[in-house]
């Protein structure tokens, strides 16, 4: 009497991997994911490139919008019309009367910030370090244009 | 035998056919060998080039402004508008809006936009607006470059300061030419990929430097002064039919100019269509024989070396021979004996000849080379030059030149040499370096701003303080007694006035004259000197009618401007 082999409940299968096919799934998802990241990387690079090229036309075009007002602002206060205007409003040349004064002089005007760092940084977009030396008259025009009380016209 | 010879004919091709293939093998991979490595840099290189493209990244000139921050000169843009036919995709509908925007009749646009050729210019010097139009509709076919342009908001009245700028943006005659290195600045460039189209690829440059911005430049002319000097010259050649002048303020103490006209002027905006004569700066390239103003040097000379003091007698019988030539008063007569004061302000030329002999010639020529004759004054103006003066030991100085030149004959000068040396007596007798440019702004590629203020120079003492003070004194007697028209009720002015003739081919010219007046205010502590030039003036051939008058037209606005109280009241508040 011979003993019957036991039925086979589970088949061993030796370890050998997975197979070829689940191999190139995963190889292929790879790929892709892969393809995907670098797209999403390559897009959003060409997309901050592109955003660098629209802002540097802007950056451009304001450049030249800048250039163009100072070319507005330097003709509208030429001297020749600027004389022309002062004529038509009435402003004549005066002399001026000069009175002899007790007292001590006034400051030295060398010590008063004059117009010119204030023009350079109002046009040019830079602030001066030195100290700026200007004349009294310069002094007071530059008062006259911050909008001090000034006399009336004549 | 046979069955023996098969196999080895057969190895035999075998081995041809694998020694065939092993040398194309060896030539493929001696090829690639020869691409990957040793041509390695270059054909990376060229391939770079296909692909990349250099762009110069232009900067804007500096500006200039004058004292007060007031634009002279300045960069904008304009507009080079062009097409390339082929890709041009409706020209029948965008040629009437580009003619209405570039200002050119409808059917020329048309014509160029449906022309052969692969390219062609629409039109150049497009202003900004209409420009910025054009880039805005965005028209396939159609390029819009821009392209600076100097642009000087005060025309005329600066042309000769400033200079100008051509086409290529260099910089020709006054500051522009002067400082042309300085105020172009260094273009950057950036290297950038491109596509087969080429447009620019998005991506940030393979290589990159940035443009080094032109230098600003302050200058120490102040354009109200400019612009009264600028006045009063032109009524001058009006009232008096002068054919051309000049006017020059300077700070004397300084060196600084403030003003500097000539007339007639042009328009730097337009210069293409000004006559070629105009352009350069006649203050500092136009040398005259300047006549009597000369003297101030040769009494300055004659006080400084002992020769004389402002009492020194003379015998003036009207004439004295110097070097074999006889030398004669303006007025042909002779005025008996004077003193050097008396022949300062009737400004006899016998007596100018005496102090320049009794000087000694190797003395005197030593006082004008010391007062900066004969040499540029360095200041900062293209195309200065030196005038003419022989010295003794040329092939072409006679002796008789000793006497001319003391009266301002057989010297030529220029109005800035001239002014520079009166500046020295003005100035206690330091011969102080002119300059116009007071302030440079510069802007590294970092971006660091920069001011740096230019100091006055001292050249040299040409004369001592008390030669100088003496001069002073007797210029004002000059004034006072004799070039009454330069007076100004309250202030002491020193001046001396000039009359010169002009030099021809076959002599000097019957009637035509320079009148000339160099004086500065207040004269005790000059706050400016004004060196007025008249050409042929018709109204009368003489300087102390001409250019005096205008002098007293100028210093009067001057005194007002730049708020000089009267002599009795600035000397009481120092007190």
């Amino acid at each position: 009497m011979s003993r019957q082999a036991p039925p086979v409940l589970f088949r061993y299968q030796s370890d050998t991997g997975p197979s070829l096919t689940v191999v190139l799934a995963v190889f292929v998802a790879l790929f892709v994911l892969f393809l995907w990241l670098h797209f999403i990387v390559a897009q959003q690079i060409e997309s901050v490139g592109r955003e660098i090229q629209v802002k540097t036309e802007e950056l451009h075009r304001i450049e030249r919008q800048i250039q163009d007002l100072q070319r507005q602002i330097a003709i509208a206060g030429s001297q020749k019309r600027l004389a022309l205007r002062a004529q038509s409003l009435g402003y004549q040349p005066q002399k001026p009367v000069y009175l002899r004064v007790q007292g001590p002089l006034p400051p030295d005007s060398t010590s008063i910030e004059g117009p010119v760092g204030r023009m350079s940084s109002m046009l040019f977009g830079f602030t001066s370090e030195l100290t700026q030396t200007s004349s009294t008259w310069d002094a007071l025009t530059s008062e006259m244009n911050a909008g001090s009380t000034v006399p009336d016209a004549p | 035998m046979s069955s023996d010879k098969a196999p080895t004919t057969g190895h035999h091709r075998l081995n041809v056919l694998a020694f065939c293939l092993t040398f194309a093998c060896a030539v493929l991979v001696g090829q690639l060998f020869r691409y990957q490595v040793i041509d390695h840099d270059e054909l990376r290189q060229d391939a770079l080039n296909q692909r990349t493209w250099e762009k110069e990244v232009s900067t804007d000139r500096g500006f200039v402004a004058d004292a007060n921050g007031h634009i002279l000169a300045l960069d904008t843009i304009e507009w080079k508008v062009s097409a390339s036919p082929p890709l041009v995709i409706h020209p029948d509908e965008i040629a009437g809006r580009f003619a209405e925007l570039l200002g050119l009749p409808r059917d020329e646009v048309y014509a160029k936009l449906t022309s052969e050729g692969p390219w062609v210019q629409l039109a150049a010097g497009v202003d900004y607006e209409a420009g910025e139009e054009i880039l805005a509709l965005d028209e396939p076919g159609i390029t819009c470059l821009p392209e600076h342009r100097r642009f000087y908001p005060e025309g005329e009245l600066f042309a000769h300061v400033i200079g100008i700028v051509n086409n290529t943006g260099d910089g020709f005659y006054g500051v522009e030419g002067y400082h042309n290195q300085m105020l172009r600045g260094d273009a950057g460039y950036r290297r950038v990929e491109q596509n087969p189209v080429g447009q620019e690829l998005p991506f940030s440059p393979l290589e990159a430097e940035a443009p080094e911005p032109g230098t600003s430049l302050i200058l120490t002319i102040d354009r109200n002064i400019q612009y009264i000097a600028e006045q009063e010259l032109l009524k001058g050649l009006d009232e008096y039919g002068a054919e051309s002048g000049t006017v020059l303020i300077m700070d004397p103490q300084s060196g600084s100019i403030l003003a500097l006209v000539s007339q007639p002027s042009y328009d730097p905006n337009d210069f293409a269509e000004a006559e070629l004569r105009l352009l350069p700066d006649p203050t500092v390239s136009k040398m005259w024989e300047p006549g009597s103003i000369f003297k101030i040097i040769t009494w300055a000379a004659g006080l400084d070396s002992g020769t004389i003091s402002p009492g020194t007698t003379f015998y003036d019988d009207g004439a004295l021979e110097v070097g074999g030539r006889v030398i004669r008063n303006w007025d042909r007569q002779g005025h008996g004996l004077v003193t050097m004061q008396d022949g300062l302000v009737q400004s006899l030329n016998t007596v100018a000849a005496f102090i320049s002999t009794s000087t000694g010639k190797d003395q005197f020529y030593t006082y004008l080379r010391r007062f900066g004759f004969g040499t540029l004054t360095q200041v900062d103006l293209a195309s200065e030059g030196p005038g003419m003066m022989k010295l003794p030991g040329d092939s072409n100085w006679f002796p008789s030149e000793l006497g001319t030149n003391s009266f301002g004959q057989g010297v030529a000068v220029t109005p800035m040499q001239m002014i520079v040396a009166a500046s020295a007596v003005a100035n206690k007798g330091m011969l102080m370096k002119p300059h116009i440019v007071g302030e440079m702004i510069t802007k590294n590629r970092e971006g660091t701003v920069r001011r740096i203020r230019v100091d006055p120079m001292m050249v040299r003492w040409a004369i001592s303080q008390e030669t100088a003070q003496t001069m002073t004194q007797m210029l004002v007697q000059v004034v006072e007694k004799g070039a009454t028209q330069a007076q100004i009720p309250g202030y002491r002015v020193a001046g001396k006035t000039g009359t010169a003739q002009i030099p021809t081919p076959y002599g000097y010219h019957p009637s035509d004259t320079i009148g000339s007046f160099v004086g500065y205010v207040p004269a005790d502590d000059p706050q400016f000197i004004v060196l007025v030039k008249l050409d042929k003036p018709t109204a009368s051939p003489w300087g102390s009618q001409t250019a005096a008058p205008t002098f007293r037209a100028i210093a009067e606005r001057l005194l007002v401007y730049m708020q000089i109280p009267p002599d009795e009241i600035r000397l009481a508040a120092s007190q």
